[in-house]
């Protein structure tokens, strides 16, 4: 095939041309750095090797979860994060059951009991009169009382009677006080004192029992610190008031 | 999916490391552990370590204080009673009357109240009837303050040895408070606020108590 000859003697000549370009010359570094491939540096790199977070959230997420695995497995832990004194008896702590026993049940109404629940009165007058320095009386002064208390003897009605001494927007105030329901009725008297036009006031009482409560003495503080009910708290028992 | 499997391999790694640091630590004595523990260490420290409790400090008091002049409503707390007298009990027992008669026994109270003029310690001389645990109360309170004192009668009610009480005290001022007249009630750890401590609210005033 004469035919043939020019063109493999031109293929020959193209490859020889090419052969002769070729740059033969070896990067060695280069080749090292393909071979081993490109060691990790940075907070992305544990030990040349990349990892997805940075290292010091792995270390602390580390540390987390052997404290957790430390907590579960029973490993003794000191306490040594517990910043709270360890509990002690205290006087706050046995008084607990004390405050849990307040207020006190409803009584049987019999013999000697521990009294506690509520008074609300209705001014009928205010109390009139001088309110100078010299002569802060004001006198006349009557108020409905009803009491709801967990003792049947001192629920009722009645009237609480008193007289001021007004010192600016305060006044000391004393009086007589009459309870009764349908056994018998409680009379004696009170002192205390009174503030926010009378919306306010604090007093203890004294009363004696007559009819089914004959012999009795109901002794008892009122505590009312804003227009309405007041806080009864006392006791009744089968004797004589007492004190100096 | 190469990276997160190294990245677990790294935190087991460490996990165990850790885990073994603190079973090593755990099972040293007690001494060793570290100073800055709490310094209110328990005396008994050689018993188990109870479990740790949330001690709750009182709620602070929202107590504006008055000026300390003038007529005043005043309120507050007994937050400390300490018997500094002790009593003569004396068993009656008879039925339906006095059971026991309790005379001459002193308490000294801590009050934290609104106001510096009846701010402090009293002493309360105290003598009871009982009626099997309930019964009146009587006896006088003295208390001083930086610049006075007041003195007077206290009478109520008490229950439960004292645990409860309805007290209502007339007290004269002397020194800076002559001429002045200090009203209290007050009540026990029983019926007193939700941290056992004795509410006492008042007025103070110039002039004397009121005729009973």
């Amino acid at each position: 095939m004469p035919e043939l000859d020019p063109f493999d003697a031109r293929l020959q000549a193209a490859v020889r041309a090419f052969a002769d370009r070729v740059d033969t010359r070896v990067d060695a570094a280069a080749m090292a750095e393909r071979t081993i491939g490109t060691r990790q540096t940075g907070i992305r790199a544990a030990l040349g090797r990349s990892v997805p977070v940075p290292v010091s959230l792995l270390l602390l997420l580390a540390l987390l979860l052997a404290m957790l695995i430390a907590s579960l497995g029973g490993a003794p832990w000191d306490r040594r994060f517990a910043v709270v004194p360890v509990a002690t008896a205290s006087p706050a702590s046995s008084d607990t059951p004390l405050r849990a026993a307040w207020p006190p049940p409803a009584t049987d109404g019999k013999g000697p009991e521990i009294v506690s629940g509520t008074e609300t009165i209705v001014i009928l007058a205010q109390p009139t009169g001088q309110t100078t320095a010299s002569q802060p009386s004001l006198h006349g002064g009557a108020a409905a009382v009803v009491t709801d208390i967990n003792d049947p003897r001192v629920t009722g009605s009645g009237t609480w009677r008193f007289d001021q001494e007004a010192h600016g927007a305060i006044a000391a105030e004393s009086g007589r006080y009459h309870l009764e329901n349908g056994d018998g009725a409680w009379d004696g008297t009170c002192r205390g004192g009174t503030w926010d036009a009378g919306a306010a006031s604090v007093r203890g009482c004294w009363l004696t029992g007559t009819g089914a409560y004959d012999g009795y003495t109901f002794v008892f503080n009122m505590t009312r610190t804003a227009l309405g009910s007041g806080a009864v708290e006392g006791v009744i028992y089968p004797g004589p008031p007492a004190g100096p | 999916m190469r990276s997160i499997v190294r990245s677990l391999s790294a935190i087991a790694g460490v996990a165990i490391i850790a885990v073994a640091c603190s079973s090593a630590g755990g099972a040293a004595p007690a001494t060793t552990a570290p100073t800055a523990a709490p310094t209110a260490a328990p005396p008994a420290a050689a018993t188990p370590v109870p479990t740790p409790v949330e001690i709750t400090a009182p709620p602070a008091t929202a107590k504006p204080m008055t000026d300390g002049q003038g007529p005043e409503i005043v309120s507050g707390l007994i937050t400390a009673a300490t018997l500094t007298r002790s009593y003569a009990r004396t068993n009656i027992d008879v039925a339906g009357e006095v059971t026991e008669t309790i005379r001459d026994g002193e308490v000294a109270f801590t009050f934290d109240m609104n106001d510096a003029r009846v701010n402090g310690k009293a002493t309360w001389a105290f003598s009871v009837d009982l009626y099997t645990t309930v019964g009146p109360e009587w006896g006088p309170m003295h208390m001083e303050t930086g610049d006075g004192a007041w003195d007077g009668q206290c009478t109520g009610g008490v229950w439960h040895d004292g645990d409860g009480l309805a007290q209502s005290c007339w007290l004269l001022g002397s020194g800076d408070y002559a001429g002045w007249t200090y009203y209290l009630t007050f009540t026990g750890p029983m019926n007193g606020d939700e941290n056992g401590n004795g509410v006492v609210q008042g007025i103070v005033y110039p002039g004397a108590p009121p005729a009973p």
